[in-house]
């Protein structure tokens, strides 16, 4: 009795189990799974309030104030932080750009929307290109080029084989999708923008994945689809049914299911856990596909009510702050040679003096000289070889903007669980406060960590030769094993701890990194946070 | 006839081991300092060679300018380095390190000439009188074994049998020298044996002959060298002269201890110099009056 009672009931645990993995992977690919999708990851975004109380509270990541701006909603809450990024006047061309068309997308109008499109503009790189055409095509206008020109610039980056990429021959799946996006309002009304739109869709069929996804960065992950997505809604292309873009009757959807985990949310690798720019993106490409049904694109907003955000925005004089940073490099190379050739000089000094006390102490055998020759050399080879600073020079220098920017990411240096036990743990715990800083292709945690060092005046003290074998030792002082020999640094990205060294994992837009302190191998650290 | 030459050999080691153990456990640079100067000096008194002060230096400044490239701790960033930096604290404590080092290796080259090998047989022998006698036995083989290949290298030379025209010739005879030493190390050892056994080594108790009396000098310095020991060591256990390096050089809140540590340690450090200069003195003193 007992045993077919168990029998029982494991069937039923299969069974249910497979109903749910058939329902996760099958009958998504239509327009209302499309929906079921987005209110899924909206509901556990919002934690079960009310979307327009979640709005409120201001804290709303960028994709999801793009989709639902064409909503119902307001978005003024929201306004503040873009607003003051803004007006701070740093970040990436490509980020100013990207804030002044949230800063549209929330409902408001500043000059800074037509005067960021000025900024570097014949620097601005492709991803700056690309939301600066976002913010002509939302009516807003340059001084220092028109829509036309900046749509040839665009097109002169077309590579041979019809897409995009920030480096390189080979068209990236995301660049591509990203221009197609910017592109997107002049298909139809411009011959040259057409055909190569058509080309580079034709491009993104061919490279997607059997099972529906798409590649990009490294590997497949759910953002390359989420663009590829946003992309084909924009061009008026249907991704759910049209021919190029399904694969043995998988769609894009089929793709992302791969990734969607029981809550609704999505990871950025199969098999891994819940990650916020992931869920983002694929909420936003779910809601371009249901505006496309409308006839509305994701990146084009409605004008009609826009209200003027009364503010002056504009950031201390960009001008200057170019002419600065290009005054002080030279200054600061110079400074950084002189005292290396001071080194070499005092190591030549020695060497010299050496020299003379051989031959005054009839030292004269050649062992004597080719000994000193040897130490020398090593001498000078390191010195010749290495890069010296004074800390003058090294920190407090903010880095230039990247022209090969793929976005921003936020870094946090932190110490709670010793903060105030050592003269080099601040009381409030917070080494490096978070801030956002542009990041290219291929760049790691710890490139962002060095960069944070030197804006944030802290020394990051480091063992390895690269290539995976970086492990950060010390931070401001703070050094591994000063609490006890399981206490040092650990870094996470987006809350999830990372299990690689910090030079091997690569960052992507939106991310989030925190290097904290622990004292017991990252058993202390979630309990300070929470 | 000095001091240590006559005084009592478990004062002696006693006297070396305090020493060194002192600066090693309390790891003050103050402490550490006038180890060094102490030791220096009384190594200099003892007739040791000149060019261990160079070693000296040298050693000095290469642990100095070496540390600071493996241990990036500390907070005060002189120089960035490759992206890493390079503080003064990390500079402090190579420089640190190595006069500590240097500091227990002069106290012992000094004393190492007043603790010869009969009186270590003799320090030992009260402890393991086997472990002791292969003490010595070893002590007394590796100069040997050196003096024999120089024999034997002479004896090739000699002969016309050594190579040294190049390195290559040069390494063909030294393994030869080296060959003619093992073998003649290995008969020596059957013969020393032998030797031994049969004038009865093993056979019975072993009595011991100790030439070393214990005076009342020796009494008194005993007293002296542990009650001025075991102020700084009692000081450094308890944790009240702790010198913390990392992230900030700090010097112990607690100022008198260090300078009870400081003046009892340093008294420590400076009586074998004024022991042996009372000698000299004395010994001066004589032959001018005479």
């Amino acid at each position: 009795m007992k045993k077919t009672l168990s029998l029982l009931l494991v069937c039923l645990l299969f069974l249910s189990y497979n109903l749910t993995g058939a329902a996760a992977v099958d009958g998504e690919s239509t327009v209302g799974g499309v929906q079921g999708v987005a209110d899924e990851i909206l509901a556990f975004e919002t934690r079960g309030q009310d979307v327009q109380t979640w709005l409120s509270t201001g804290e709303v990541g960028s994709g999801y104030l793009f989709a639902l701006a064409h909503g119902e909603y307001d978005l003024s809450a929201c306004v503040d932080a873009v607003a003051a990024r803004l007006a701070k006047g740093d970040g990436s061309a490509a980020s100013r750009r990207k804030d002044a068309l949230l800063l549209l997308a929330c409902g408001f109008d500043n000059p800074i929307c037509d005067a960021v499109l000025d900024e570097n503009a014949d620097a601005q790189g492709i991803m700056g290109e690309i939301f600066s055409l976002h913010l002509l095509n939302n009516g807003r206008r340059a001084a220092s080029f028109t829509q036309a020109e900046l749509t040839d610039r665009l097109l002169d980056r077309r590579l041979s084989d019809g897409g995009w990429a920030l480096a390189g021959e080979h068209a990236d799946v995301d660049v591509t999708a990203m221009v197609l996006q910017a592109l997107a309002p002049q298909v139809g009304e411009n011959p040259a923008v057409t055909a190569a739109c058509d080309a580079a869709v034709s491009l993104l069929g061919t490279r997607q994945n059997p099972n529906g996804g798409f590649s990009g960065f490294g590997g497949e992950n759910p953002e390359s689809t989420a663009q590829v997505m946003i992309a084909l809604s924009s061009l008026g292309v249907d991704c759910l049914t049209d021919a190029r873009f399904v694969k043995d009757g998988k769609t894009v959807m089929d793709g992302l299911a791969l990734y969607r985990l029981a809550d609704g949310t999505f990871c950025h690798e199969a098999g891994g856990a819940y990650n916020a720019t992931a869920t983002e993106q694929v909420f936003a490409a779910c809601e371009s596909v249901l505006l496309a049904a409308q006839g509305k694109r994701l990146y084009v907003f409605d004008d009609s009510d826009l209200r003027v955000l009364p503010m002056d925005l504009a950031p201390a004089s960009t001008e200057t702050a170019t002419e600065t940073t290009t005054e002080t490099a030279p200054d600061g190379a110079r400074r950084a040679l002189s005292l290396k050739a001071v080194l070499l000089i005092a190591a030549g000094v020695l060497t010299a003096a050496a020299v003379v006390f051989l031959l005054v102490t009839k030292r004269r055998g050649w062992k004597h000289f080719l000994a000193l020759g040897l130490v020398a050399a090593a001498v000078f080879g390191f010195l010749a070889f290495s890069h010296i600073d004074t800390p003058a020079d090294y920190f407090g220098v903010s880095p230039a903007a990247k022209e090969n920017a793929v976005g921003t990411v936020t870094i946090s240096v932190r110490c709670d669980t010793v903060a105030g036990q050592s003269p080099a743990a601040p009381a409030d715990g917070v080494i490096f406060a978070p801030q956002q800083f542009d990041v290219a292709e291929g760049e790691t945690v710890f490139d962002l960590l060095t960069e944070a060092s030197r804006r944030g005046g802290f020394a990051v003290a480091s063992r390895g030769v690269g290539g995976g074998t970086t492990y950060v030792t010390g931070i401001n002082g703070l050094d591994e094993f000063a609490f006890g020999e399981l206490s040092g640094w650990m870094y996470t990205v987006n809350g999830v701890s990372v299990d690689v060294a910090c030079d091997r994992c690569t960052l992507h837009d939106g991310d989030v990194v925190v290097w904290a302190y622990t004292r017991s191998i990252g058993a202390d650290l979630t309990e300070v946070s929470a | 006839m000095t001091f240590f030459t006559v005084c009592h050999p478990a004062v002696t080691a006693l006297y070396v081991l305090l020493l060194s153990l002192t600066v090693s456990v309390a790891f003050h640079p103050l402490l550490s300092l006038l180890s060094f100067c102490g030791g220096a000096l009384f190594y200099t008194l003892c007739g040791g060679k000149k060019r261990m002060h160079v070693y000296a230096c040298l050693f000095i400044a290469a642990m100095t300018l070496l540390n600071p490239l493996f241990s990036r701790k500390g907070t005060t960033v002189l120089l960035v380095l490759n992206g890493n930096p390079v503080t003064a604290e990390s500079l402090f404590f190579g420089a640190f390190s190595a006069v500590t080092v240097l500091a227990v290796l002069y106290w012992v080259s000094a004393f190492g000439r007043f603790l010869t090998s009969d009186r270590l047989l003799y320090l030992f022998g009260a402890v393991s009188p086997k472990a002791g006698l292969v003490f010595s036995i070893a002590l007394r083989y590796l100069p040997l074994l050196g003096r024999r290949a120089a024999a034997v290298r002479e004896a090739a030379k000699a002969n016309g049998l050594y190579g040294d025209g190049n390195w290559i010739d040069r390494f063909r005879s030294e393994v030869q020298v080296f060959s003619a030493v093992t073998t003649y190390a290995l008969e020596k050892g059957v013969l020393t044996a032998d030797s031994m056994e049969a004038r009865g080594i093993g056979v019975g108790r072993r009595t011991s002959y100790t030439p070393f009396r214990f005076r009342r000098a020796d009494g008194a310095l005993l007293a002296f060298v542990l009650v001025a020991a075991a102020v700084p060591l009692t000081l450094s256990f308890t944790g009240g002269i702790a010198f913390t390096f990392y992230p900030v050089l700090t010097t112990p809140a607690d100022g008198l201890a260090v300078w009870g540590a400081v003046l009892t340690y340093g008294a420590l450090c400076a009586a074998p110099a004024i022991l042996y200069g009372r000698e000299e003195l004395k010994w001066k003193r004589l032959r001018s009056a005479a």
